[in-house]
């Protein structure tokens, strides 16, 4: 992961769920309407897409 | 040296999905005794066991991922902490999801008190092919870690042993805490050096400077009251404007703060923990590619939710025949016969008010019960997150969780089990929420109702009028929902995150335990409401005649005649209306009994339909499927909600709208001729 945009109060959220710059996301299923689930630190996580979408990654 | 203590308190911490519930059964068994925080919606449970001679009280704090205060859970764990000041704080962590699991310890040290970690699941880890070295990981920590099963039962002992010695060996205890990364170093301690001395007792003052630079609220808010009032600083303004700068040019610390404390856990996992090779597709991966599809996992979740259904329905029903007859009847009939002798009103009391009360409550169990059970099940299976998931995108416009899908779902069988239900929803606005809308869901009784009297009414167009009333009150619980979740309970919206957890065979033991919890739960709670409220209700429809006709119930009807020409309605169907608060059935019995029908081969539809117009019947069954709750639901919502004022403000809401939806219907129906 590279960068959080949004609130402060969404970026916290985030950040200790585990979204710190540099951890290492993986996508597990991505349809194109509804949320995502991505791999991260050991756990599963459901993503809404808005938030998603203000997860900036960089695709290794 | 301490003497040694002979009692403590020891606080269970953990993230949500760690088997902290479990730990906590194990260790208090049923001396549990559960309530409310003070002051707030969120559960407190506080149970108490004798170990090796010490007298352990164990509070189970809530379940949360980190300790800011963004939400109401964080809040009351982090306030107990550092209020309550336990004697030891025992945090339980996954050993499959340490990694993450780690950052709610990370915070916890930084508080004062001393920490034993429980590594459990090791099982699960193990099935994983993760090896996770507990003696590793407390050299590295400096704090005592235990391996636990606990699910198994193994490691309590352990745990509690290294709680006592903590607890009493206080100068042993020498963690190692994680630090801010590396660029913010200096930031920290400038503010550390600026709040010290104003920092109120018993806060550390560490603490409070990484929770400043990390935006927390609740503590800026402290620190500047605290501050605002020093002047002792002369020239440079108040102390909190230094501060207040400070922290100004570093508003994105908390990336800092998070990152630093991940830092040190990958080094403390590295060194602990060796993982399988990458590229192993677990079971759970393999199950969810199906369960969380948005077409098949609906599918399943349907699925699910229909034999939840249905089972429920189809063991229940019967054994509820069964204690009808054989345990209310029979009681009532056996009063009835003993009692020959007595006064009239004395056997009524019994037989109709008390022994019909606690029917009420009584045939009510066997569904409490198999819902329980299968709730239960899904959720100890890890598939509750999965359905949580694919409903949440419906559920989230009218401000409510996917997991109220289910609750709300199960409300067509009947309510009760419905408001129990929202148990499964963590947010406690969310619940509550939940809860206040259930009501609206028709359920069987209220269906049986429809189903004798639309065709009386309506013949051939039945079907789109029974149609119609369902969509009815459907329709109201999303506006009524969207409306209190903007209105009344704050309109926040959470960002949609949501941890999946790995599948697990579902144990027994514990799912046993929870449904007896829930169950004495219920009968304590509603189950008395229901049968002081049933009671009441009988006095009124008996005294002062012994007939309805003549009861106060009756007296009160009149009284609400005018009310009812607006609907088109008489006198008898208002006190229909009101018997049918103690059950929806008894509508149909009430209508019968005041028009004398039945008597004389009279049937009651013949009578009805020469009574009432088609749109008045269509305004009476309208307030019907929206009207109050039956005295069930509504001691069960009291329980639940712990709050009369929100359960009333629902029932308030409702009385309120089935009438004016009642009124609307018939005058529309007269003004436009139709069904007249």
């Amino acid at each position: 992961m590279r960068q959080l945009s949004g609130g402060h109060q969404f970026s916290n959220q985030v950040a200790s769920m585990g979204f710190t710059p540099g951890v290492e996301v993986t996508m597990i299923q991505n349809y194109t309407r509804g949320p995502l689930i991505v791999a991260l630190r050991d756990t599963r996580l459901a993503l809404g897409r808005g938030e998603a979408e203000k997860i900036l990654v960089e695709i290794a | 040296m301490k003497a040694p203590v002979t009692s403590l308190t020891i606080a269970l911490t953990g993230q949500p999905n760690v088997g902290k519930s479990t730990v906590f059964n194990v260790l208090t068994g049923l001396n549990q005794y559960v309530s409310n925080w003070p002051g707030k919606t969120c559960e407190q449970r506080i149970g108490s066991l004798n170990y090796a001679g010490h007298e352990i009280q164990i509070v189970d704090l809530p379940g949360t991922y980190c300790l800011t205060a963004n939400s109401i859970e964080e809040q009351i764990a982090r306030d107990y902490i550092i209020q309550g000041q336990p004697d030891v704080v025992a945090a339980v962590v996954d050993a499959a999801s340490l990694e993450r699991n780690l950052y709610l310890l990370a915070e916890l040290l930084s508080l004062p008190s001393p920490l034993v970690l429980g590594l459990n699941r090791l099982d699960v880890a193990e099935q994983q092919g993760m090896k996770v070295e507990a003696h590793v990981l407390e050299a590295a920590l400096g704090i005592p870690v235990i391996a636990m099963v606990a699910s198994k039962g193994q490691g309590v002992r352990e745990l509690l042993d290294a709680c006592v010695r903590v607890a009493n060996n206080p100068h042993e205890y020498q963690p190692k805490r994680p630090e801010i990364r590396a660029d913010h170093k200096v930031v920290l301690e400038e503010i550390q050096a600026l709040i010290a001395g104003h920092v109120p007792e018993p806060y550390p003052v560490d603490w409070v400077a990484a929770k400043l630079l990390e935006g927390d609220e609740e503590i800026t808010g402290m620190m500047q009251a605290a501050m605002n009032g020093s002047t002792h600083n002369g020239g440079k303004g108040s102390g909190w404007q230094a501060v207040h700068n400070l922290l100004m040019m570093h508003e994105d610390a908390f990336l800092a703060v998070a990152s630093g404390r991940y830092e040190w856990i990958g080094r403390m996992v590295r060194a602990a923990v060796a993982r399988p090779k990458p590229g192993r597709v677990t079971v759970t991966d393999r199950i969810d590619r199906v369960a969380t599809h948005p077409f098949w996992g609906l599918l399943i979740l349907l699925a699910a939710l229909g034999m939840l259904f249905w089972l429920t329905y189809a063991v229940g029903t019967p054994i509820q025949a069964w204690l009808e007859t054989n345990i209310v009847q029979a009681g009532a009939r056996w009063v009835s016969s003993v009692l020959a002798e007595a006064p009239a009103w004395l056997v009524g009391l019994l037989a109709q008010g008390i022994i019909a009360g606690v029917g009420t409550v009584l045939t009510l169990l066997p569904i409490l019960v198999i819902f329980f059970i299968g709730l239960g099940l899904l959720e100890d299976l890890g598939y509750m997150a999965r359905a949580a998931y694919v409903m949440d995108r419906y559920m989230h416009p009218m401000g409510l969780h996917g997991k109220s899908f289910l609750a709300l779902f199960l409300g067509f069988g009947c309510n009760v089990p419905a408001v129990m239900g929202t148990r499964v929803i963590e947010s406690p606005k969310a619940r509550l929420l939940t809860i206040l809308i259930a009501p609206l869901a028709p359920c069987t009784a209220r269906l049986s109702v429809l189903a004798l009297l639309v065709p009386i009414f309506f013949g051939p167009n039945a079907w789109w009028v029974t149609l119609v009333l369902i969509a009815l009150p459907l329709g109201v619980m999303m506006l009524l929902g969207k409306g209190l979740h903007e209105l009344a309970l704050g309109g926040e919206h959470h960002a949609f995150i949501m941890e999946l957890p790995l599948y697990q065979l579902p144990n027994l033991t514990e799912i046993s335990k929870g449904v007896w919890q829930r169950t004495i739960d219920f009968l304590q709670g509603a189950g008395t409401i229901i049968l002081v409220v049933s009671v009441l209700m009988w006095g009124l429809s008996h005294f002062p005649g012994g007939q309805i006709e003549d009861s106060y119930l009756a007296a009160l009807g009149r009284g609400l005649a005018p009310l009812g020409n607006l609907m088109g309605l008489d006198w008898q169907m208002m006190v229909a209306l009101l018997t049918s608060f103690v059950r929806k059935e008894n509508t149909i019995p009430t209508l019968a009994v005041l028009y004398g029908a039945g008597q004389g081969g009279a049937s009651l539809a013949s009578v009805l339909s020469g009574i009432i117009t088609p749109a008045a019947a269509f305004a009476f069954l309208a307030v019907q499927v929206l009207f109050v709750p039956c005295v069930a639901t509504v001691g069960t919502m009291v329980e639940e909600t712990k709050s009369w004022r929100w359960t009333l403000l629902s029932v308030g809401l409702l009385l309120l709208i089935s009438l004016t939806v009642g009124i609307l219907i018939y005058q529309a129906g007269r003004l436009s001729g139709w069904g007249m």
